[in-house]
């Protein structure tokens, strides 16, 4: 099935193809996967190093939405500034590790810190080999997106654990300009499509100002305290897909409440998967079952009294059997 | 056993021998032992080069099939039945196939609670996919979807996926709006 797949979106693109080995280096069907990651770190990269300026739109199911990312580094860092297009003009402004979220709708801003890891090549923390041993990846040709030659990518699991990847990666600039995640049917759960995209060398400070003042906003700040191991500890998780291993503990205040939230994260190199641990209160209703918000999955459960939810882009059923073996450490 | 015997059951197995031949040949296998354990294996083989065979493949065959010649007067039917035993697997398969279909045309947020039974019934909130703008700093009380929602956010900033890595992860709080 994945080979005819493949050959099959090869053949469609074969005429596109051809006009792009006129410009660039020919490559060979038979083992394109070492091409493919080569592509996708320069991607990675490119995505944190560039000036770009560009409109994309997202497809989740019947949801559609537009925005605009301007995103700039220089000598203080990055610089990034999305835009909502459709529906209320929502923004995030993002300086090095701090983001802050406008929801003009309910005039409240929101100020984070996050974690500067999140931003600088997660994916690729990971030894490629590692990555190689759970995914297939191959160039399945080659394609056009908002005007300019891309590279088709293709990144396919190995098993029924996760979901696969496309990715259109334009060949001039390495900046990623399409994107779609599969489920093991061949289903898109979701797409990104770039409209329009520039690189233009100079970007100035007031593009990547707020359109908003933020003045008679509510704010809020998360200062969440750094984890410590004491208050994470007491929980296992018994069960999860080959190759994935722990790479971040953390304890969140909830907001509001400000009640206190385990989080662990778990991720094989490209899929993440989150735990929470939280206790719940008597009176609370507890929160059960499946929700899908296009490949993204959560899964919820009770255990000892603890609401345990687990969020990731990995099948349902593979949310659900890690939040199913959940349970307080045996000392 | 002479070849030319070997020879015959092959054929009669392949439906290629004459009635003629098959007759003299069949009432020779009621008392022969030899060529009923031949036609047996005969069977086994065909069976497994066409990859018919159960991974608990027909131990007990020669025992059957001895069985099976007491009560036919000819083997075909013996044939038949090996064959019959693989009936209802291939409509358990195509039943499967079109399951599979159902599968992935279902709602994806109703497929897993019919397909996976739920670990514990503990009364519970059903849980609708929720748009993910409804975010943690909307203001109202922390219900249970509006903590599912802060879960989603935090997730975001952890998420290495490859899409992520050619943009930026906030762009899912961004892009879609908050439903009723």
């Amino acid at each position: 099935m994945k080979p005819s797949r493949e050959i099959g979106a090869f053949r469609w693109l074969t005429p596109c193809f051809l006009i792009l080995t006129l410009s660039a280096p020919p490559v060979s069907a038979a083992d394109t996967s070492s091409q493919a990651r080569a592509i996708l770190a320069k991607m990675a990269h490119a995505t944190r190093t560039n000036n770009y300026d560009g409109t994309f739109v997202s497809i989740r199911g019947a949801d559609t939405a537009s925005m605009r990312i301007i995103h700039k580094t220089d000598s203080r860092g990055e610089h990034e500034r999305l835009i909502a297009l459709t529906g209320t003009a929502k923004e995030v402004i993002r300086r090095n590790d701090e983001v802050i979220c406008i929801f003009p709708n309910e005039r409240s801003v929101m100020v984070d810190k996050t974690s500067q890891q999140a931003f600088f090549g997660t994916a690729w923390r990971q030894p490629i080999e590692q990555v190689a041993a759970l995914y297939d990846f191959s160039v399945l040709g080659g394609d056009r997106i908002a005007g300019r030659p891309a590279w088709v990518l293709g990144i396919q699991p190995k098993d029924a654990d996760r979901y696969s990847y496309r990715l259109w990666v334009d060949t001039s600039s390495s900046l990623l300009l399409k994107s779609q995640v599969l489920d093991g049917g061949g289903s898109i759960l979701e797409q990104l499509l770039f409209t329009a995209l520039e690189t233009p060398v100079v970007i100035s400070e007031s593009a990547l100002q707020a359109s908003i003042s933020g003045e008679g906003y509510t704010w809020y700040r998360n200062e969440t305290p750094p984890a410590s191991s004491e208050r994470n500890s007491g929980w296992e998780v018994g069960w999860l897909p080959r190759g994935f291993a722990m790479t971040e503990q953390e304890m969140h205040d909830m907001p509001k409440d400000k009640k206190a939230v385990k989080h662990k994260v778990f991720s094989d190199g490209l899929a993440t998967v989150s735990v929470f641990i939280e206790k719940n209160e008597e009176q609370a209703v507890p929160v059960q079952g499946y929700s899908a918000f296009g490949a993204l999955n959560t899964y919820s459960t009770l255990a000892d009294g603890y609401q345990i939810t687990v969020v990731g882009e990995v099948p349902a059923a593979t949310v659900r059997q890690i939040a199913t073996s959940v349970s307080p450490a045996v000392p | 056993m002479r070849s030319e015997r070997r020879e015959q059951i092959s054929a009669l197995l392949d439906g290629e021998l004459s009635e003629r031949e098959a007759g003299p040949l069949l009432i020779e296998m009621r008392t022969d032992p030899e060529l009923r354990s031949a036609w047996s294996r005969y069977h086994l083989m065909s069976d497994a080069l066409c990859q018919r065979l159960p991974d608990t493949a027909c131990r007990d065959i020669s025992r059957r099939v001895s069985l099976a010649l007491e009560h036919e007067p000819t083997c075909l039917p013996m044939r038949w039945r090996l064959e019959s035993r693989w009936k209802p697997a291939a409509g358990l398969a195509i039943a499967a196939a079109i399951a599979g279909v159902g599968f992935f045309g279902l709602n994806r947020n109703q497929l897993p609670e019919q397909v996976v039974p739920q670990a514990s019934t503990i009364g519970s909130a059903e849980f609708h996919p929720l748009p993910i703008a409804t975010v943690k700093w909307n203001g109202q009380p922390v219900d249970a979807s509006s903590r599912l929602s802060a879960y989603i956010v935090n997730h975001q900033q952890f998420n290495s996926s490859p899409q992520t890595q050619g943009l930026t992860p906030y762009f899912r709080v961004v892009t879609h709006e908050a439903q009723p």
